[in-house]
This record gives structure tokens, sequence and C-alpha cells, in this order.
């Protein structure tokens, strides 16, 4: 019975909405509540007249609590090789979406992968969708992540058990990258037909992922953008601005500052901006305007990088700002801090119940609020204290 | 090809701000207030503990320190002791510090760094009948004072010119009253209008018999005072309080104007015909809406949008201190009149408007907005831009502004902060800080309130055999009623220390953890009546902190009713009395029960 996620992830506003526990759990007890916000559902059992709510977190084997990318500290994934990235034909473009798109088709052309799950966009109405795509006509019909949040992994079912397919490409936000590599760290035989179907997972430079309810509220009433005349979403180089890049080829401008309220709220306290835990990460950021950043950090995210150079669809050339990469890190990781936070809430909370946690506890809690040091002994004569 | 490596962030050396030398000099002066005080504890041994205290060179006492005579030798004594803190124990802060304030800024110490340890109203009076218990709680009282101030925050001096004219944005019936006032008071003021009046047929309010309105459309147009804008709309607004610029757009051209107040009044003047019986009703309505059926217009929607103001559920503009200030709208500098507020009666749409205009006029003759009052500051290179600070804020004073690099980080209005301390309560990375407010004091306070030291090995074990009672006590409700309860001489357990916040919205659920952690048994928060927050809602946020707060003990199998909030108004002594007893009777049942084995206290039997 593991009700971590219940205490530990969703009341304090962690999650970060990948979907891997829905799609993981054992006793298919968990569900999406409409507001992007997991939740145990209760199964209800009658016999004859009488009803008995189940509890179904008995006896079930603890898989949420084993792959929720929110209950582990990352470290980063140092990157072998960064890159400054071109899609070739038949993009020609630096978009980071193309640069992605050119290293699938590459890889389910020559056999590497046989299926992508990917965030997309229904191009009418932009809602974002989970789909798993397994053709290169798909790929490259697709647009490809929007920065609009839909639950990426819960379609993992789909390809592994109904689709059968075997060498998966998960592309997605830099937390479906950390659940993917939990996935691939546990040794948990439950989680083998998960863990052995997943070949790359790819990542895209992350500052906060919006809640699809932006293309209404905002897009759609304050700017009167309409969905369908969108042809993508980009986020400018320097971060600042959401480009809404039209059909017409015409440009509208909304400054982040506005978006910012439809940010997720789990992505408050995500740290993680370069993708430190996928096999390839890509972005605009630090890249020249034809290109986009591509960090390579592992082997296999090597081969299918070499294997995108080689069937020239991919170049790769060109420097990089690291000094940009840097900051950019530097100014996520302060929320470090408010994990820690959070975390000492929790330790304190334990303590009280558990008094052997209670040292740490005041100790976390004196060094994150820098308490004055004081002597913890009594120095006091107290004259005037009765009741001994 | 570059090679990189991403080493994992160092954290900041976090060590302790503050070692023994670093710490400041403080005096501590017990106040006799005649022999009130005097008569009850035994003074010399609270100064020889006092002096055991961290930072503590200086301690005396006087008969009336808040005589002539006695603020003349408190001034000596910060010079000659050359004192950088200055803690006085005597009666409630709420009566006398803001005298004993000014009287440190004479004698050359910021206002900020004087505390008031409150004895006679929480200790002499109220449990007279227990004066070994008073001792103990006085010296305690007078610790978490000590240990407060020596690691306040002090409050920031902001000042900002008054622009010397006003917009008024509307001309129904109080648009134009309020037009004329302030012009004839000798204040600029340009009169926005969605259409054009002169080309308008008449409405009831027009053809009413004495004329009002026609006398004061030929003022308006004659005044040189005046200047007004037909068929125009407000666009865009920016800047702050008292230099506000507005963007107004007229016949599709943009012209921004400075000014310096903004009075917000209904648009057009309709008689509403009854519902039920279809007559054209004797009300006058700015605005045509004599019911609540009646909605008002999208440009109110419009304008509350722009100038950041709450709407209550009809879409009036929301009076958020009704009671105290009625007619004013959270903002300085904006004001609300007639059925932008409600619709009313033509009488008392004069009166509201009046009383606007005397209340604008005294915002504009203050010539600048001076400042020495706690604001928000916002710690740059901890802020994570999160943005949940923003969703909070009351006035709306917090924006995001792009960073150095790729995250918005957040930024504090002055001029529109009211000090709640909400944002510094929500903020995940603890980046905000409120001065005189802020954490770290607030949390020193709870750690002295008991004990000396961080712990429950610290916390003596015996409260007079009642259980320690930390009450977190809003300025405005609880510690007015606890010091109300003291002069009313009504008996609450000596065990409770009470920790005064600015308001309940300043609750952080980590200063209950904490205090539980500490040993204390149970934390009480007072906060105001519903909807008598001087701070817009501050007493539905802690109260939704405490539920969730509540529910996380009960997760981990400790008692919520560890936690008690309990909301009164600022003159009921009674409640507060009845509610302190009831809670140390459900803790002292609880006592048994609770999880937390108290080391020392159980092994000392």
């Amino acid at each position: 019975m593991s009700k971590r996620l219940e205490t530990e992830v969703w009341p304090q506003e962690l999650c970060a909405g990948c979907g891997l526990c829905v799609a993981a759990c054992s006793k298919q007890v968990l569900r999406w509540n409409g507001n992007g916000q997991p939740f145990r559902d209760t199964i209800i059992k009658t016999v004859g007249y009488t009803k008995v709510a189940l509890d179904s977190c008995t006896f079930c084997d603890e898989l949420c609590a084993e792959v929720c990318p929110r209950l582990v500290h990352w470290t980063p994934i140092d990157a072998r090789v960064v890159v400054a990235a071109h899609a070739r034909r038949p993009f020609q473009s630096g978009a980071p979406n193309d640069v992605i798109k050119s290293i699938l088709a590459a890889g389910l052309v020559s056999g590497l992968l046989d299926g992508v799950v990917t965030l997309d966009v229904e191009p009418w109405s932009l809602k974002p969708i989970a789909c798993v795509v397994d053709s290169v006509e798909d790929i490259l019909s697709g647009i490809g992540p929007q920065y609009l949040w839909a639950p990426v992994l819960d379609v993992l079912n789909e390809a592994v058990f109904v689709r059968r397919m075997e060498k998966l490409a998960i592309v997605g936000t830099p937390c479906i990258a950390q659940a993917i590599r939990r996935l691939k760290e546990t040794d948990n035989p439950r989680l083998k037909y998960y863990r052995e179907s997943v070949a790359l997972s790819i990542a895209l430079f992350c500052t906060g992922i919006y809640l699809p309810e932006l293309i209404d509220e905002l897009l759609l009433r304050k700017y009167e953008i309409w969905p369908e005349h969108v042809r993508r979403l980009e986020v400018s180089k320097d971060e600042r601005w959401l480009r809404v890049i039209l059909w017409d080829g015409a440009e509208r401008r909304i400054a982040r500052q506005e978006a910012e309220p439809y940010t997720r709220a789990g992505c408050a306290s995500c740290t993680d901006y370069l993708g430190e835990s996928a096999d390839l990460a890509v972005g605009q950021l630090a890249a020249a305007d034809d290109a986009s950043t591509l960090l390579i950090r592992t082997r296999t995210g090597d081969v299918f990088v070499r294997n995108a150079t080689l069937m020239n669809l991919l170049e790769t050339d060109g420097d990089v700002d690291t000094d940009a990469l840097l900051a950019a890190t530097h100014e996520k990781k302060k929320r470090s801090r408010a994990h820690a936070l959070k975390e000492t809430q929790v330790l304190i909370l334990d303590a009280l119940a558990d008094p052997g946690k209670r040292d740490e506890a005041i100790q976390n809690f004196i060094r994150l609020y820098r308490m004055p040091a004081r002597s913890n002994k009594k120095q006091l004569v107290l004259d005037g204290c009765t009741g001994c | 090809m570059t090679q990189l490596k991403f080493h994992r962030m160092e954290e900041a050396a976090l060590d302790s701000i503050m070692d023994e030398e670093s710490i400041p000099r403080v005096g501590v002066i017990v106040c006799g207030c005649g022999s009130e005080i005097d008569s009850v504890l035994a003074i010399d041994d609270l100064l020889q503990q006092i002096n055991s205290l961290p930072g503590v060179v200086y301690t005396a006492t006087r008969p009336f320190p808040c005589s002539k005579d006695g603020r003349q030798s408190l001034r000596q004594a910060i010079k000659r002791q050359d004192l950088e803190r200055l803690v006085i124990a005597g009666c409630t802060p709420r009566l006398i510090e803001s005298l004993f304030r000014k009287t440190a800024e004479n004698a050359g110490l910021h206002p900020s760094y004087v505390s008031i340890a409150n004895i006679r109203e929480q200790c002499i009076y109220a449990h007279a009948d227990q004066p070994r218990s008073a001792q103990r709680k006085a010296f305690d009282l007078i610790a978490m004072a000590v240990h407060k101030t020596i690691c306040i925050t002090p409050a920031r001096h902001y000042s900002s010119k008054i622009n010397q004219s006003a917009m008024v944005v509307g001309r129904g019936l109080s648009g134009l009253t309020a037009a004329l006032t302030l012009a004839n008071n000798d204040i600029d003021v340009i009169l926005v209008d969605r259409a054009d009046f002169l080309n308008e047929p008449p409405s009831p309010f027009q053809a009413r018999e004495d004329n009002l309105h026609a006398r004061q459309i030929e003022s308006v147009l004659t005044h040189n005072r005046i200047r007004y804008l037909t068929c125009s709309q407000v666009t865009d607004v920016s800047g702050t309080p008292g230099d506000y610029l507005v963007t107004v757009s007229q016949n599709g051209q943009a012209t921004p104007y400075e000014v310096g107040a903004v009075v917000l009044t209904g648009d057009e003047e309709v008689a509403v015909a009854d519902p039920r019986t279809g007559n054209l009703q004797d009300v006058l309505c700015d605005q045509g809406i004599a019911l609540s059926p009646y909605q008002p217009d999208a440009y109110l929607d419009k304008l509350a949008v722009l100038f950041h103001l709450p709407q209550d559920q009809d879409g009036y503009l929301l009076e958020p201190r009704v009671r105290l200030y009625p007619e004013a709208v959270v903002n300085d500098g904006v004001f609300a009149v007639g059925s932008a507020h409600r619709p009313a009666e033509m009488e008392e749409l004069l009166l509201q408007t009046y009383v606007s205009c005397g209340r604008i006029m005294s915002f504009l003759k203050r010539e600048s907005i001076d400042k020495l009052a706690p604001v928000a500051e916002i710690d740059q290179a901890l802020c994570t831009g999160c943005g949940n600070c923003i969703k909070v804020c009351p006035t709306h004073s917090i924006d995001m502004i792009q960073g150095q690099s790729n995250l918005s980080l957040a930024s504090v209005d002055w001029a529109r902060c009211i000090g709640c301390g909400n944002c510094v309560t929500a903020c995940t990375a603890k980046a905000i800080r409120l001065p005189e407010w802020d954490d770290l004091t607030l949390l020193n306070q709870i750690s002295s309130a008991f004990g000396n030291g961080y712990g429950p090995e610290s916390t003596p074990e015996c409260f007079d055999n009642a259980p320690g009672i930390l009450a977190l006590a809003c300025d405005w409700s609880a510690y007015a009623a606890a010091d109300l309860a003291g002069i009313r001489g009504l008996p609450y357990p000596p065990s409770v220390r009470l920790i005064r916040l600015n308001c309940s919205a300043r609750f952080d659920p980590n200063m209950a953890l904490w205090a539980l952690l500490n040993g204390i048994d149970g934390v009480a928060l007072g906060v105001c009546s519903l909807g008598d927050c001087h701070y817009g809602h501050g007493n539905l946020w802690a109260r939704q902190r405490v539920i969730s707060l509540k529910q996380q003990l009960a997760d981990r199998g400790i008692d919520p009713h560890r936690i008690r909030l309990f909301m009164l108004s600022g003159d009921d002594a009674g409640q507060f009395a009845s509610e302190m007893t009831e809670f140390a009777q459900e803790l002292r049942y609880l006592k048994d029960t609770f999880k937390i084995p108290k080391y020392q206290k159980q092994a000392a039997g």
C-alpha cells in the first residue's frame, strides 16, 4: 500500500503531470480529475444491497511511488557533447521541434525505433494530446510539442501492450525524461516491459509548461487569435516572448509574463531546465538563429544523432554559448531551496510522529531559515517556576 | 564541438547568520507602571534573569518610561550605552509602541529596532492571582521580545511625489459632482466620458425638475480646471498611486495622461423599471441598476481589470473595508463612487461622492507619499519565479519582471503593497521578506516562548502543569482582544504565549510546525471575523492554510486539534479567554495521547 504520492507529491503541488503513475498503477485506480491532477479512485463493490468501498491500494505493488519522478533527487547526467544542430531536408530549419523530428524520422527509417510517444497538438483547437506514432509520415506531419501540457506517458500502455512496440522514443519535457530515467533505474520485475520498451528519451529545454486553458483564455479571448489560424507556438530565444506563428506567416507576440499564470503548478518546483535526465536535450537557448542547441548526454543519444547525421537529415556543427546554458541552469537550480523547504516541512511532520528524525528536522530547519545559533543548555535559573 | 560539464550546484553557504560577536547591543527597560507591575513581579530577579539573554548589555527599571522625564532618560540611556536595540517591557504595543518609536528615532535609533514586551495586559492584569506564573511568563515575554529584536529587519523609508490632478471616469451624477467638487478645490480634473452627452437624448435624471444635470453640465463645460474628453475610454493604466499614467483612447487615438488619483463612477443614468410592476421607479441610479438581477456595465469589468480591483459576485467593485472605510477600494489613489460600488439613490449617491472627494483631496494634499512601513522585499538571488506570490497578493502589487537570465522574477511595487505578508507565506523559496514581521523574527520568538534553545529538550517541563500554548494573534483582532481580556481580568491559562502578527495572512504553517517541534503542545491562531480583515481576505487565507495543515497532521497520526483557529473581533475579550481556557483543557486531554514523547518530561515523571 503506497500513499506516498497522496502525502508527498499531490498536496505539495509537486506533480509534474507526466502520467506515469496513472499508466503504471497495478490496480488501475489512479485517474485524472479533469484539472490535470491524478487522484485515487475508489472502487465500490456491490454485494447484494450492500456497497463496500474497496481500499484498492492494499496489496498493490507500489508502482506509483516507484516511478514518480518527483520523489527523488536527480543528479544531472553530464553532457558528453554540446552542439548546434540544424535540420536538413525536408525541414530546412533550426527549430527544436524540427531537429527532434529529423532524429526520430531517421530512427524510424533505419529501424532503431518502432514507435514514438510524443506530445502533440490537435491542429484545429490547439488542444494538446499525447499520441503514439509509428510512421515517418505522421512524424513529419505532426506539429510537435507546443509547451502545452498533456499527460504524455498516459499512452504508454497503448504503445507497449496494445501496439507491442519494443523500441520507443519518448519526447517531452525534462520531467518526462526524469520519469523515464526512474523507470530505467528500477529493477522491479513488474515494470520490466516498460523498461525494456523504451529506447530513447528526448527532452526540450523547459521553463515551465502551460495548461491548455492558455489557448482559450489568453489567445482567443484576450488577443483574439483563433486556434485554427495558429501554426505553432514558440518561445523566443531570449525566453521573453511567446511567439504565436500563424499559418499566413504572420507572427504575434505575447509577453511570457502574461502566460505565466497558466503555468502548471508542479512546474514551480522543477529544477531541471536542460533536460538533465534525457538521452538528448534540445532547445533554442544559446544557439544561433537557424539552429538549436543539442545536448547529447548518453551513448544511446549519440547513436541516434549519428544516425540522423549519416542519413543526411541533421547537421551538427558550430559553437554554442555555454555561458548562457550555465546561467540558465543556475537560475532554475535556485529552486532547490524551495525543494529543501518543502522537504523539511514533510520531515517535520514525520519527526512529530517519530522522535528519531527530530534532530535532523531541527537542524535542517535552522539551516534553511538561517536562524541564529543558540545554546541548548538551560542557563536559566527559574526561581518563579512551580509545578515540578 | 565543446566539451561541457555541468556540476551540481553547490548550495550557497547557509551558515548561521549570527555568531556571538555580531549580536547587537540590546537594552531592556522594565516599566514599573507606577506600582502596578512591580507590586506583582519580583523586578530584581527578573532583571537578573534578563541579563543572561543574548545581546543584553543594559537593564533597568523605571516607574514611568512613557512620561516626559522617562522618555528623556530613555534617550540618554540609548546614547550613553550605545544601544542598538531597545526592548521595553510594559503595557501593550498597541498603546505605546508608536510613542517609544518616536523617542528612539529622536535618539538616533531606527524605529523598527524598538520592541515592546507586553507584560502588563498579558501578564500582570491577566494573571495577578498567580504571581509565580506571572513572573515566569513575564520573563518569557521579555525573552521573546529580545530574540525578536536581535534579528529584526528594519522597515525602509519610501517616498514619492503625488501628482496634483485627478481623473474622473464616467459622467453620471456622481462623476459630474466629483469633477466639480474637485475642480472647485483647485485640483485639475480630466473627465473621461464614453459618449458625448451634448448629443444624447435626455435621461430621466436630466429631465428632473430641479434641472441639476443641466446646471452641472454648464459648470463643467465652463470650468477652467476641468478638461472634458468626449467619446473616450480608458485603455491602459500603469504607474503607482499618486502617479498614475492613464492612457485614454479618444476617437481611436490613444493619449497618456499623468494623474495623481482616479475616480471611477457609474456611467449613465437610467431610471429603472420595477421588474414586478413595470412602473418607473423613483430610484435613481447611476447606471440603471436598482436590484441585483441587473448587472453593471461591461465597461466596469474592464476598468476593474485595468485597475486590479476586486469585484463582488454581481460585478460591482468590492469595498474591502466597508465597515471601517466605506466608499474605498483596496488601492490608494483609486476611488470608486456611486454605481461602481452599488446602485444607489440620488441622495446617497451625492453623499458618497462628497465623502470620496474629501478622501481624494486629503490624499492629494499630502503632496508626497511617505512610507515607513513594512513593504514586502524580494531577494532576487533567491526568487525562483514560481509566481505563487502574484496569485495571492490582494493588491496586485507584484509583477513578474524578466531577470538577467531565462526566468522572470517577482518584484514588488512598494506604493501598492499594504504589508499583509500573504506573499511571504506563500513564497516557496522564502525569498520574500516583510520587514519587522520576517520569518526569522517570528520563528525566533517561537523558539524562545518557553525555553532557551531549539528543540523539545530545551523546553522546560513545567508550564504550571498546564499545556504550553502558542497563540499567534492578528494585531487587529485576537491581540486586541487579549489586551482587553487582561484589562477586564478575565481568567485564561498563564501558559499562553502570544505572538503578534500584523495580519493572519502572515501565518505560515511552518510556524506551527516549528512550535510543535519545539515541544509546545498546541498552536492557536486568532483571526478577524469574516469580512473584517484589514487586508482583504487574510483570515480566509489563514483558515485555508490551517485546514490543510490539520489534514497533514492527521495523515501522520497526530491529533489535528493541536492546531486551533478562532475568529473573533477586537473587542471580544470574553471569547478570547474562553477559547484559550477551552483549548488548554482540550490539550490537557491530548497531552497523554500526544505522539511526541516529551523526553525529559516523561523521564522526570
